[in-house]
């Protein structure tokens, strides 16, 4: 919530495997992966409370999927998952303020679908469970039908799998047969679809989702030799999505995962950053690391920024405490968008704009990112909200 | 009917006899009623058959014996009744009627259907309070000042030097408040002079003769002699430098502060002038109208339209009269120096800073907030011409805003009880009632007679000529006024998650409200005095990026008597608490209130037997006893109990589904409709559930997931239990 120095980019080294979920990353930007190995710049950036009880949510499953409730009766399942919910939670506010960026993150039944996701939990665990106690025989059942592999095949909850000369990892959630055949399912716990604003959009998989589960396809077949039929993102709320394995295209998106994995590394080694960064609106949209990022600042542009977030770098030239206690910066805007020149941000906390350091001053140069949309017609003046970030460039 | 009638026509003189009757009227026609003539008298035409009257009439006035007594409305309380029906059937009377007119109005429509309480309640019993440290030390600083400024032999001097005299006010003649500078230093020496100190101890011994502890010991002589002599002109100072002041005389502007005594003087009622006054009657007692400021403000705003003797008054304006030597004079600018308001009809909050958006919750000006420039009016005025005459009816007004604190004032720091879910702050707060004419301020311009600001749209067919249109002043009314306040929140504490306590809501509001009034109940028991001796209202303010409520109680009586800071104490307070609750224990407020809901006395929301009573008449539609206890409950620091209102789920579950045509589910414990001609599925929810998927608690977010597992092609929405009872034909719309 304080005021956070920008400190010198990160120095990357290399990594010793990858895995589907760093595939994704890389995929967008391999700067992302440095910053998020890197635990300065890691502890100066929000994970913030929704990516805590993700962590949460899938500290659960991972409990239940490895049988902690197998023994656990109907009448006391709520109890059970409830006493498993707090204690990954606990785990996640222990951390949280340990760190810079969450430490004053309140008490987590204060953060954002914290019952929601309980509720969830709940409801997803119970058919969890069932599911551990029917797998055994239908698959047993259905093995018959891989001649010739069935001792190869691995079924069952958190298979780890490795492959491509150990270069790529992972551990599968849940690989079941059934009707659909061999099939390897991953939990999700935030939005799966692609976000399109369009009347009539049919909602599609997150085409990383998608990438992902065919990247475990590819890994389970390096491990067993039998290519998965299907892959399945299962979220916490809603229907599975269903995803066909084109072994081509799975042995493709994997062989694309240690391509990039390489060139990390070969990139790392030499100690190149900047080298690493694929700035562009797709991927610095989403990402928590663009107050510390050079590359965002350097071309962020004015198409690439909805207009709900917007963010401004340059000089303050006036900071003024109101009569409500909020706190009004007027910066001399020369990177950001949509506005360059000067550009008034309402609403910050005076909080927000304190440090160990001291209080922002006059002359500091700035960088304030995850800003609100403006709230009223008219040029250079936005808002700013407690997920906002404002960083001080130490020149 | 008289014209095909047989009966013989009769004479039926009405005249009225109300406060806003002329003093010399009132009494000729309390004559009159009475048949006692005098020479100039005309004996056929001048007796009076009917009065019509107001409370005015209601004791301490003889209108001798009556044989009907009509009453227009339900009188407040059973005393109130038996004082106006016992006029009739005196003096050996063997017939007396007493007829009363139930409006359509809640309170009522309760008395009416149970007319034994209005005759059969016990009436409260009378009290004096001699345990108020604030009301004896504001008399000890009126008698300290007048001390002081007479025997200092201050002299009053005008702008250019000259002597002036030292005003006129009821409060004390201490002069204006752009003098007090140059008395201040004289003031301040002679009272801390050993030649003040033997005057001012028996001042304070004359006061507390007879006065039982805890306010009739030494140490309390001494600290009230020690606050006269040493620092009453600290808090004269203190009092000038605190926010708005519209009062030119120091005396006055002291009463309105707090510092000196105001209950008993009439500075804070405001006149309605029918005509320009003269030095013949000053001050005026005919041609004038008082009310009280807080309800002036409303009554006299401009276009607002009073009846008085048969005739109709339209208020115009704004105005206000001093006498100057052999003159009366209109004074230059009545409307002073204004103040801002910003009034949010979206989550009620008031600022007094001057914003582009609501401090609160981020309205924009244009939309349900509005920025606004006060003015307390010294009087008001009407066109000056003779009243209509009334056929009936009167032009309505706009209303005054409940009271509000200002989200910007200072106000000290919140205190949490320890063990309780309570939090607590103390202190002398402004208290703000604002008309802004429906958020569209007055427009006012300068009476080309000089005779204060007038809004020329409040004329009517007939504006004034010659009224300049380049001196305009836009302004709302206010009536402010300072005193001790208590207010009362929660602690932001774990037990309020799944919570939505906003004031933007209409349960949010309903359960502050309703705490407030509940509070007032059990303040009222507690210190045995009437509950209309607190007033209830809201502060509305932003923390941790929300708008949050806390009720506040203050005196209701000018300058109060200081119940609202002795309830703030924390033994009292706790006192307090165990009066109200919890439901299980016998003897509390929530234990009877729980049985007086149970079949065969069904109170569905509030009634006279819980939170209803005259008084607070305009807030009747709020309240509701279990959200009354609910915020008890997290007032104590238990938990909300949820079945206080799910027990009342089914019942109205079935009256939605019969009356509208709905489908009855269950998800999670937790009644639904399922409307299946729109799709939707829509949980009944307890009104203090936050509906918010990012914020509700685990019993709803249950049930919410169990509803769209079981529907998923349906949409979700939710309607909660307050609308239900209270206004059903609203869950349709809110899906």
């Amino acid at each position: 919530m304080t005021i956070r120095i920008v400190p010198p980019s990160p120095i990357p080294t290399p990594i010793p495997f990858t895995s589907p979920s760093t595939a994704a990353e890389m995929r967008r930007c391999m700067l992302r992966v440095a910053f998020s190995k890197s635990a300065r710049h890691r502890s100066l950036v929000s994970r913030g409370p929704a990516a805590r009880l993700g962590t949460a949510c899938h500290a659960v499953l991972e409990a239940v999927g490895r049988g902690a409730l197998d023994e656990v009766s109907e009448e006391e399942w709520d109890s059970h998952v409830r006493a498993l919910w707090e204690r990954a939670v606990q785990s996640q506010w222990d951390d949280a303020r340990h760190s810079t960026a969450d430490s004053e993150l309140g008490p987590p039944v204060s953060w954002p679908y914290y019952y929601l996701r309980l509720a969830q939990l709940e409801l997803i665990t119970r058919e969890l469970a069932r599911g551990r106690r029917t797998d055994d025989v239908a698959s047993t059942l259905a093995l018959d039908g891989f001649v010739g592999a069935s001792s190869q095949v691995r079924l069952g909850y958190e298979v780890s799998l490795e492959g491509f000369g150990g270069k790529l990892r992972g551990q599968a959630d849940r690989v079941t047969v059934g009707p659909e055949g061999l099939c390897v399912d991953d939990y999700k716990t935030g939005a799966i679809y692609e976000h399109v604003e369009e009347p009539d959009h049919v909602a599609s998989l997150k085409e990383d989702y998608r990438i992902q589960l065919l990247d475990y396809a590819a890994l389970y077949h390096e491990e067993t030799r039998i290519w998965p039929d299907s892959a399945r993102v299962i979220p916490l709320h809603g229907e599975p999505v269903l995803v066909q394995v084109d072994p081509l295209e799975a042995e493709r998106t994997a062989r694309e995962a240690i391509v990039l994995f390489d060139r990390y590394n070969a990139l790392a080694s030499q100690g190149r950053a900047d080298s690493l960064a694929s700035p562009s609106p797709e991927s610095c949209s989403t990402c928590s690391f663009r107050g510390p990022c050079d590359a965002y600042w350097a071309n962020v542009a004015e198409s690439w920024v909805p207009p709900d977030r917007p963010s401004t770098a340059g000089r303050a030239t006036d900071v003024q405490q109101l009569g409500d206690g909020s706190v009004v910066v007027t910066v001399e805007g020369t990177q950001g968008a949509p506005y360059l020149g000067l550009v008034r941000i309402r609403g910050l906390t005076p909080q927000q704009i304190s440090g160990v350091d001291g209080v922002l001053e006059k002359g500091a140069n700035l960088r304030v990112v995850r800003l609100r949309g403006h709230q009223k017609p008219g040029p250079a003046e936005l808002w700013a909200g407690a997920e906002s970030e404002v960083w001080v460039t130490p020149f | 009917m008289l014209s095909r009638s047989s009966e013989t026509p009769f004479r039926l003189h009405c005249e009225e006899l109300t406060g806003q009757t002329d003093l010399d009227d009132s009494i000729r026609r309390q004559r009159l009623f009475q048949d006692v003539m005098l020479e100039e008298d005309n004996r056929v035409v001048d007796p009076v058959d009917l009065l019509s009257v107001t409370t005015t009439m209601e004791a301490g006035i003889d209108i001798g014996g009556l044989q009907v007594v009509m009453m227009s409305n339900m009188p407040p309380q059973r005393f109130n009744y038996q004082q106006r029906v016992g006029r009739a059937g005196r003096r050996g009377d063997p017939l007396a009627i007493a007829l009363t007119v139930c409006r359509g109005r809640t309170h009522d429509d309760f008395y009416f259907r149970n007319p034994e309480r209005i005759t059969g309640d016990l009436p409260p019993q009378p009290y004096i309070d001699l345990s108020r440290l604030q009301i004896v030390r504001r008399v000890v600083a009126a008698e300290a000042m007048r001390l002081a400024f007479t025997a200092a032999r201050v002299v009053s001097t005008d702008s250019e030097g000259i002597a002036a005299d030292l005003g006129n006010s009821p409060h004390g003649q201490f002069g204006s408040v752009a003098a007090w500078e140059t008395h201040r230093t004289r003031v301040r020496d002679w009272l801390a002079s050993a030649e003040a100190e033997p005057l001012l101890a028996r001042a304070v011994d004359a006061l507390l003769l007879e006065v039982p502890p805890p306010l009739g010991v030494p140490e309390q002589r001494d600290g009230l002699l020690h606050y006269a002599r040493l620092e009453l002109v600290d808090a004269v100072d203190q009092a000038l430098s605190s926010g708005p002041a519209f009062q030119d005389q120091l005396g006055e502007l002291l009463a309105n502060k707090g510092v000196l005594p105001m209950f008993g003087f009439p500075t804070r009622s405001r006149l309605l002038y029918q005509r320009r006054p003269t030095t013949r009657d000053w001050p005026p007692t005919k041609n004038v109208i008082d009310r009280d400021l807080d309800i002036a403000i409303t009554q006299f705003a401009p276009g607002a339209q009073t009846v008085k003797d048969k005739a109709v008054f339209t208020s115009v304006g704004v105005v206000g009269y001093e006498r100057r030597g052999q003159w009366v004079n209109a004074i230059a600018d009545p409307l002073g120096s204004p103040a801002n308001a910003g009034l949010c009809r979206r989550c009620h909050a008031l600022t007094t800073q001057e914003v582009d958006n609501c401090p609160v919750c981020g309205e924009p000006v244009g939309g349900e907030f509005g920025m606004h420039q006060i003015s307390e009016p010294p009087g008001f005025r009407t066109d000056y011409q003779e009243g209509k005459p009334f056929k009936g009816n009167f032009e309505w007004a706009p209303g005054a805003s409940r009271a509000r604190v200002s989200e910007s004032d200072p106000i000290a720091a919140a205190v949490a009880l320890r063990g309780m879910g309570l939090t607590i702050r103390k202190g002398s707060s402004r208290i703000y009632s604002i008309n802004d004419n429906e958020g569209r301020d007055y427009e006012f311009r300068r009476d080309p007679g000089g005779h204060g600001w007038v809004v020329p749209e409040a004329y009517g067919e007939n504006p004034p000529p010659n009224v300049a249109p380049q001196q305009t002043l836009v302004r709302a009314l206010a009536s402010i006024t300072t005193t001790d306040v208590l207010f009362l929140g929660l602690e932001r504490a774990p037990s309020l998650a799944g919570l939505n306590l906003s004031p933007a809501t209409v349960p949010g509001r309903a359960s502050w409200y309703s705490f407030g009034f509940l509070l007032r109940s059990a303040a009222a028991r507690l210190l045995d005095i009437d509950p209309r001796e607190l007033r209830v209202g809201l502060r509305v303010f932003r923390e941790a990026e929300a708008a949050r409520a806390e009720v506040f109680l203050s005196d209701d009586l000018d300058n109060g008597a200081g119940y609202s800071t002795y309830l703030a104490e924390e033994d009292v307070m706790r006192a307090l608490f165990e009066m109200i609750g919890p439901e299980a224990k016998e003897g509390t407020i929530a234990a009877q209130w729980s049985v007086h809901a149970q079949a065969g006395k069904l109170c569905d929301s509030s009634c006279h037997d819980c939170l209803r009573d005259y008084s607070n008449m305009p807030f009747h539609p709020l309240l509701d006893w279990r959200l009354a206890l609910d915020m008890a409950d997290l007032a104590s620091g238990r938990a909300l109990p949820e079945q206080r209102w799910l027990v009342r789920a089914a019942g109205a579950q079935n009256q939605l589904c019969e009356g509208f045509g709905f489908k009855a589910e269950t998800f999670g414990g937790i009644p639904a409709l399922l409307r299946e001609d729109e799709k939707i599925v829509q949980l009944l929810t307890h009104p203090l559930w936050d509906t918010d998927t990012r914020s509700m608690g685990l019993t709803l977010a249950r049930s919410h997931e169990e509803a769209l597992r079981a529907y998923p092609d349906h949409r979700l929405a939710f309607a909660n239990l307050f609308d239900a009872v209270h206004r059903p034909a609203y869950i349709l719309d809110t899906a």
